[in-house]
């Protein structure tokens, strides 16, 4: 174990930075690039968010601590959706061994990796901007997508009148709108691109 | 019609809250403007897509967490293999005394009259851990984290029995009225015949302390014009050379005797104390990051069995702290 920690120090002090040298910056840096896109596509195996939450703070803890069976031939994000993939199918195969796996979940596990890693990404990216709304906007958006909820009851929920949560809806997906544009222009270039390749 | 209104219609469409006749008129603005169908399109699929949500304070939590399982494991790898070494270490001192015994028996054999070497036994209690070991003569003494005793092996219980001490150390004694018992330190000796008690003598601080569980103990300060001093059950003395000061205190002799059981009680100690211990038990370095905190007041209990971090977070909650871990050194700071 020793050893291993000298050769952690040795890789950071040469000039190509090791991405997972231990410290709490360069934690920080992989975990709020990556964390909620992981959990996304490991959800796209699992169906189950918070399992899905679980299963990839476990990939993060085991990059860091069992540091030494990692090759780092990878790039950071290969590796990371590689671990978290991995690990989904095994936790369904093992744990859901007994309950046979449903129709849409054998469909996800032959969905191909980068269908499901864009997929995921733009699950992500939907996800930030949700977070980015003004507070009122996020929460009746929230009430009627995630928990199904009708205008009538949202309004009476937040003790605010249909009016407001119709406008606050067209807000929400409005700015939605403005803030993934031009990044949906740009996969799209990129997809035209890789086609004409 | 007022801006927001296909807004208004697309959210309402989208969550199935539109109305026949809403549902038409978004169909019929649509045909009227490519950029109504567009907004349209880039609606419903920001809508599909949003499969899921995950907060920013979940987000948040998370991360927390995972550090918080990291930094415990990291630590536990870091025990783990101090374990390991403390084996070695085990495997050392029993080497030492065997080899002895060995060479001694030898010695003997082949000359009668040979003169018994004066050769020492020195057992420390790795960093983190307690050691117990079993005197020639029966005394049971428990060696606290990172502390040594040292003794002739070959002489004990010839005429008295010495130890030397360095750190803290729990001693009880076996009776032996004819062979007197001796706790050496820099700065005071304790004289004993059967007894029980606590010293803390680290030679690196200025202080000597000893605490009597049961019986008498009689003390020699090491200054001048110092008469024996004896000790009552109950009683904690207190030497610091620098002031020439001697204290008698009264005290439940439990708490300064607790960490023989893996545990260390704090009663009305600073934080500075407490940091001390824990760099003693933890082998890491503490630093405050106003130095005022070092006179904060804490109570609380330990196990040496809890991990850097339990300890950590149990100062956390107790003593309104904050910490962070950087370099191998944990930082301490006020709470906002």
């Amino acid at each position: 174990m020793l050893p291993k920690l000298k050769k952690t120090i040795n890789t950071n002090s040469s000039s190509e930075v090791d991405p997972f040298y231990w410290n709490e910056e360069n934690f920080s840096k992989v975990f709020d690039e990556y964390y909620s896109s992981l959990c996304f596509f490991s959800n796209k195996y699992l169906e189950d968010m918070d399992l899905a939450r679980s299963l990839v703070q476990e990939v993060f803890v085991d990059l860091w601590t069992k540091r030494e069976n990692i090759a780092l031939k990878y790039s950071v994000k290969s590796y990371l959706y590689t671990a978290v993939k991995n690990r989904s199918i095994d936790y369904l195969r093992t744990v859901r061994k007994n309950v046979k796996l449903s129709a849409v979940g054998d469909c996800q596990l032959e969905t191909p990796f980068r269908d499901a890693l864009e997929e995921a990404e733009l699950n992500d990216r939907i996800n930030k901007s949700i977070n980015e709304l003004p507070e009122k906007c996020r929460e009746v958006f929230v009430l009627c997508r995630f928990e199904g909820l009708k205008y009538s009851q949202i309004a009476e929920k937040l003790n605010i009148s249909v009016k407001t949560v119709e406008m606050q809806m067209g807000i929400a997906l409005k700015k939605m709108r403005e803030k993934l544009s031009d990044i949906q222009l740009v996969k799209l270039l990129l997809c035209i691109f890789s086609k004409k390749k | 019609m007022s801006e927001n209104h296909i807004d208004i219609l697309i959210g309402k469409a989208l969550s199935g809250n539109a109305t026949p006749g809403e549902l038409a008129e978004l169909k019929e603005l649509k045909k009227q403007s490519q950029e109504y169908t567009e907004a349209y399109t880039q609606s419903q699929k920001i809508w599909q897509h949003a499969e899921s949500w995950i907060s920013k304070g979940d987000i948040q939590q998370d991360k927390i967490k995972t550090q918080g399982e990291i930094n415990k494991n990291l630590f536990r790898q870091i025990r783990r293999s101090k374990r390991l070494l403390s084996i070695y270490k085990l495997a050392a001192i029993l080497a030492f005394p065997i080899a002895l015994a060995i060479s001694l028996l030898l010695m003997k054999q082949n000359q009668e009259d040979v003169l018994l070497v004066s050769t020492t036994t020195e057992i420390t209690a790795p960093t983190g851990h307690i050691a117990k070991c079993k005197l020639p003569d029966g005394t049971e003494v428990w060696i606290n984290s990172g502390s040594t005793i040292t003794y002739d092996a070959s002489g004990f219980g010839s005429d008295t029995r010495e130890v030397s001490l360095n750190g803290e150390a729990y001693f009880e004694v076996f009776k032996d009225r004819q062979k007197t018992f001796f706790v050496r330190t820099p700065l005071a000796d304790v004289k004993v015949t059967g007894t029980s008690f606590n010293v803390k003598a680290h030679s690196d601080s200025q202080s000597f302390e000893t605490v009597l569980s049961e019986g008498s103990v009689e003390l020699d300060l090491k200054r001048q014009g110092q008469e024996l001093l004896k000790m009552e059950p109950g009683e904690r003395v207190i030497y610091e050379k620098a002031q020439g000061k001697v204290l008698v205190q009264q005290v439940d002799p439990e708490l300064f005797s607790s960490w023989r059981n893996g545990e260390i009680i704090f009663k009305d100690a600073t934080l500075n104390d407490l940091a001390n211990e824990l760099e003693r038990i933890y082998g890491v370095r503490f630093r405050f990051e106003d130095p005022n905190m070092a006179g904060y007041r804490f109570r609380g209990m330990f196990s040496y069995s809890n991990n850097l971090i339990d300890a950590l977070e149990k100062i956390k909650v107790t003593a309104q702290v904050d910490y962070y871990i950087e370099n191998k050194e944990v930082w301490l700071k006020k709470r906002n």
